[in-house]
């Protein structure tokens, strides 16, 4: 019997205006792996990304989440499905401190509902308590226990980085989206996102991200996804993916 | 001279009500609402009316006003809780506006500019609190039920999501948790205490009529939590305060009547200007961060959490 | 026009009534004012900010010329006039804390308002504290006989449908009457007015129909109130919708008279309904000629302000006037200005003659002033009846009428 894809993608289309970014897409994501996005600026990544995590609808075309269908559900239903994301520009929360961004992200929250958060203080308390314990964990694991009490703006960009992950950890672990991980990280801080990386692919569903750095994606990833103009050019595993010559040619620029 | 201080201390108690619960939508939530003053008058219409002709005592007027504007509150937010920024800003203009219509032009229901008079002071079990101290008394019971249950909502996770929502919807949703229904959520449970607010203003002063709830008494609203400092909860309490007692103190300046008037208006522009330029985040809001990033550029943040 | 300041008849009533209103009041006065001191004191809410400021400014110089008239003249037999203005901003909560600071802190017992909303938001606080409330700017009918603690100088919008109404019942035999009325709240306030006084002379409301008054298309409305086949329709109408209302009433073969109010007569009028005007007549201030003692306001105002009184300093200045006449004459008499026996020396004062005309204060709290209706022929509007040919003719009784 054949495995059932994390996320299969089938004639997904999606046009903004007359601009068709997105040309009839179809794509299965390997459950249990980690998939690499890469591709030219425009080549319509984040618009995959932000199908698939619901923030904007196919003109057409299925997209199926382990053999269910997601179109339909808003991206917070997707996200309480254990689909969740990081972003390109981070977009923590400014005035929320680190461990508040982690927290607000937990599911399962009774606190956040209106009513026990009015009537029942001791449902609130106690999930409050639980949901900070998880959060800290989540913090401890991107290695930033040190700084839950800081605010976005008193982090380094990669500490910032660190807490979108984190913050996408506490939504959901199905489905983990990454939205150019090591952009703007120097040397060092990407080496030690590749080991966090690493360490996560064990721990996690399935893992898709978008990079330009390519040496990343052949060291962690165990499939390459080539988009170019909206198309899925070649996919397969990171080798032979990367030696490909259409690749070379986008990437360098030839 | 006491019978005055107890008047201006009510009318700042139910200001303080309908800045406290203003801030939970604008301060928490973000949430730029011009109709606040809209559902105030829904409450107070709704609170009148069922003492008047329900005979319904206080506390259950202070419910049906609440359900009133509440209710109203949600049917408009199913729809506009899409609405953002601008968008809302017009949208809730709208609606106000609609609402001073259907005040003037409901005749049947509201007297229409005729306006209600003859509203009971509250009573609990034949007891009337008709005396400015009892008046009082009520007006900060019921404050008090409104800041508790505000505090509640801003202290807990449901507060943390709110001030998520206002830092970053986009990001919030994709957090798992849905934007329109926390925006209908908290559109409904400020309005609610708005019209709370409403019946206590309508038994208080004894009479209302559509002029009571302009687009003027959003305004002060606003004012009174940017003043205070929106999203503190107690910030905006004061800032109501301050608006009554500030032109109230003023009467006492000893100013000449040619100049009150325009001295009003003066003190009142340059307290916002004041307030907008050396804190911007209001009275009781915390001080700003001044902290330099990675990049090196300084920026600044406003940090309004308060204890959890 | 008698250029008196009080009317004959009037001083005669005085001397009679007073004695005996104030024997029946005495005793469950209110605040008692020391007897005649130096220093009496008023308050004034007035919206001295806000939008209407400018106005406000006018409300307050009107008052306070008055005041200082009578102060230059010694004041009231002897004791000073002076007024607190306290602002409103014309907001009902503003005017409640306004009017508690007044009453509770200066202890006034007269305080003058303006405005409906504030007037009524503070009626409540000058009941209870039984402080007279007078008002120079209130002419919403809504506010007939809402307070015995209530009193205002200028015509109320009511009393234009009462002398309507009597010239109609004794002009044509009038007994079937329909409404015609605007959805604001003047229309709405007129409508209740007549409802009100046309049953009261015996005759009966056959129809009442209720426009938005910034809409034109009035047909349906004007097909069935011609229906109704009224022997008069008052119209209750302001603004741009009257012209559009008199041609469609007509276009639906309404012929018989159309009753109306001052806001009839405009160009607008005249240049939408044309002919279709005519067989209308509606009620209008009867304008006196400034006689010496309008010249003689107009030169000391200008004297003392360096500007023309504008209509709002008029108003304010005979309310101001008629106030402490009544008072003077109080102290004459040796009556207390207790709230109480201040309105009951304002009913007494019978035709106060201000610079705005004659005019007496009414029991329901109202005031009576001179109308003349008016009428439209061969294009143009003209008087139909002056005020004095109401009065001889006996249609309405224009004179110290104690109702």
């Amino acid at each position: 019997m054949p495995e059932v894809p994390a996320l299969r993608l089938h004639g997904v289309r999606k046009a903004f205006g007359a601009a068709v970014v997105v040309h009839d897409v179809s794509l299965d994501i390997r459950a249990r792996a980690t998939t690499g996005l890469i591709g030219p600026n425009g080549a319509g990544k984040t618009t995959l990304f932000n199908l698939v995590a619901g923030v904007v609808a196919p003109d057409a075309g299925r997209i199926e989440m382990h053999g269910q269908p997601l179109l339909g559900l808003s991206a917070a239903a997707r996200a309480a499905r254990g689909i969740s994301r990081t972003f390109q520009e981070i977009r923590l929360f400014p005035t929320l401190t680190a461990l508040e961004n982690v927290m607000v992200a937990c599911q399962g929250n009774r606190g956040e509902r209106l009513g026990t958060a009015i009537l029942r203080w001791g449902i609130a308390a106690a999930d409050q308590r639980r949901v900070q314990a998880r959060a800290e964990e989540l913090l401890a694991a991107v290695g930033l226990a040190h700084l839950a009490d800081r605010l976005p703006t008193e982090l380094s960009y990669g500490q910032q980085k660190r807490v979108g992950i984190a913050r996408a950890l506490a939504t959901g672990q199905e489905l983990l989206l990454l939205d150019e991980p090591a952009a703007g990280l120097d040397p060092d801080a990407v080496r030690d996102l590749a080991a966090l990386l690493r360490r996560l692919a064990g721990q996690v569903g399935t893992i898709l991200l978008i990079e330009h750095n390519l040496e990343l994606v052949r060291e962690l990833c165990d499939e390459a996804v080539f988009l170019d103009a909206g198309r899925v050019v070649v996919a397969g595993p990171p080798a032979e993916v990367l030696e490909d010559p259409r690749v070379w040619r986008a990437f360098m620029g030839l | 001279m006491e019978a005055y201080i107890l008047a201006v201390l009510a009318m700042a108690g139910i200001y303080a009500m309908l800045a406290v619960s203003y801030d939970l939508a604008f301060g928490y939530a973000g949430l730029f609402s011009v109709a606040h003053g809209a559902f105030f008058g829904i409450g107070a219409y709704a609170g009148a009316l069922s003492m008047l002709n329900l005979g319904l005592p206080f506390p259950l007027a202070l419910l049906a006003g609440a359900a009133a504007a509440g209710l109203v509150a949600a049917a408009i937010a199913l729809p506009a809780s899409r609405l953002e920024g601008d968008y809302l800003i017009v949208g809730s203009l709208a609606f106000a506006v609609i609402c001073h219509e259907l005040m003037l032009n409901l005749t049947e229901v509201t007297r229409g500019p005729m306006g209600i008079p003859g509203i009971p002071p509250p009573s609990l079990f034949g007891f009337d609190f008709d005396t400015p101290w009892l008046q009082l008394l009520v007006i900060l019971a019921v404050l008090a039920v409104i800041g508790l249950v505000a505090w509640r909502i801003a202290a807990s996770p449901y507060g943390r999501v709110l001030r998520a929502l206002k830092d970053d919807p986009t990001a919030l949703e994709a957090a798992g948790k849905s934007v329109r229904r926390r925006k209908l959520e908290i559109l409904t449970v400020s309005a609610a205490m708005a019209g709370a607010a409403g019946v206590t203003y309508a038994s208080y002063v004894a009479f209302i009529d559509p002029e009571s709830f302009i687009a003027r008494t959003s305004f002060v609203i606003i004012v009174a939590t940017v003043l205070g400092g929106a999203g503190t909860l107690w910030g905006p309490a004061i800032g109501a305060l301050v608006i009554w007692c500030v032109p109230e103190a003023l009467r006492f300046a000893g100013i000449p009547a040619t100049l009150r008037g325009p001295l009003n208006e003066i003190v009142y522009a340059a307290l916002l200007i004041l307030i907008v330029m050396l804190r911007p985040e209001g009275i009781a809001g915390r001080r700003r961060l001044r902290t330099r990033t990675e990049t090196g550029t300084t920026t600044t943040a406003s940090t309004t959490t308060p204890a959890n | 026009m008698t250029q008196l300041t009080l009317r004959r008849r009037g001083l005669g009533r005085l001397a009679l009534g007073l004695p005996a209103v104030a024997a029946g009041l005495a005793p469950s006065a209110g605040r008692t004012q020391a007897r005649y001191p130096e220093l009496w004191r008023m308050g004034a809410v007035l919206n001295l900010s806000g939008p209407t400021a400018a106005q406000g400014a006018d409300f307050r110089a009107g008052l306070e010329f008055a005041a200082a008239q009578w102060n230059a003249r010694g004041g009231l037999g002897g004791t000073r006039i002076e007024i607190i203005f306290e602002d409103s901003a014309a907001q009902p909560a503003r005017a409640v804390t306004a009017a508690q600071k007044l009453i509770q802190v200066d202890r006034v017992n007269v305080l003058a308002n303006v405005y409906s909303s504030p007037v009524l938001a503070v009626v409540p606080i000058t009941d209870r504290a039984r402080v007279l409330q007078i008002s120079a700017g209130a002419t919403s009918p809504r506010l007939v006989g809402i307070s015995r603690y209530f009193m205002t100088s200028v015509a109320n919008a009511a009393l234009e449908a009462e002398v309507a109404l009597a010239f109609a019942k004794q002009a044509f035999n009038a007994r079937r009457v329909s409404i015609f009325y605007g959805n604001d709240d003047f229309g709405t306030g007129m409508r209740d007015a007549v409802r009100r006084l046309w049953p009261a002379a015996g005759g009966t409301i056959v129809e009442d129909e209720g426009v938005d008054p910034t809409r034109a298309d009035l047909a349906a409305v004007s097909a069935k109130l011609a229906a109704s086949r009224p022997d008069a329709i008052y119209m209750a109408l302001s603004g741009a919708s009257i012209g559009a209302a008199v041609k469609q009433l007509r276009e639906a073969r309404f012929t018989a008279p159309i009753l109306s109010h001052q806001g009839f007569e405009s160009r607008d009028l005249f240049s939408v309904a044309g002919s279709a005007a005519e067989n209308s007549f509606w009620t209008s201030s009867s304008n006196p000629e400034g006689g010496p003692q309008e010249a003689a306001f107009v030169a000391a105002f200008r004297q003392a302000y360096n500007r023309d009184p504008a209509i709002f300093v008029r108003t304010h200045y005979d309310l101001g006037m008629s106030l402490f006449e009544a008072m003077a004459r109080m102290r004459q008499q040796g009556q207390d200005w207790t709230a109480e026996n201040i309105r009951a020396g304002l009913l007494g004062l019978g035709t106060f003659t201000g610079v705005l005309g004659p005019f007496s204060y009414r029991e329901d709290g109202t005031a009576l002033r001179e109308l003349d209706i008016r009428t439209y022929r061969r294009g143009e509007a003209a008087v139909h009846l002056s005020a004095a040919e109401i009065q001889q003719r006996g249609i309405f009784d224009f004179g110290a009428r104690r109702t």
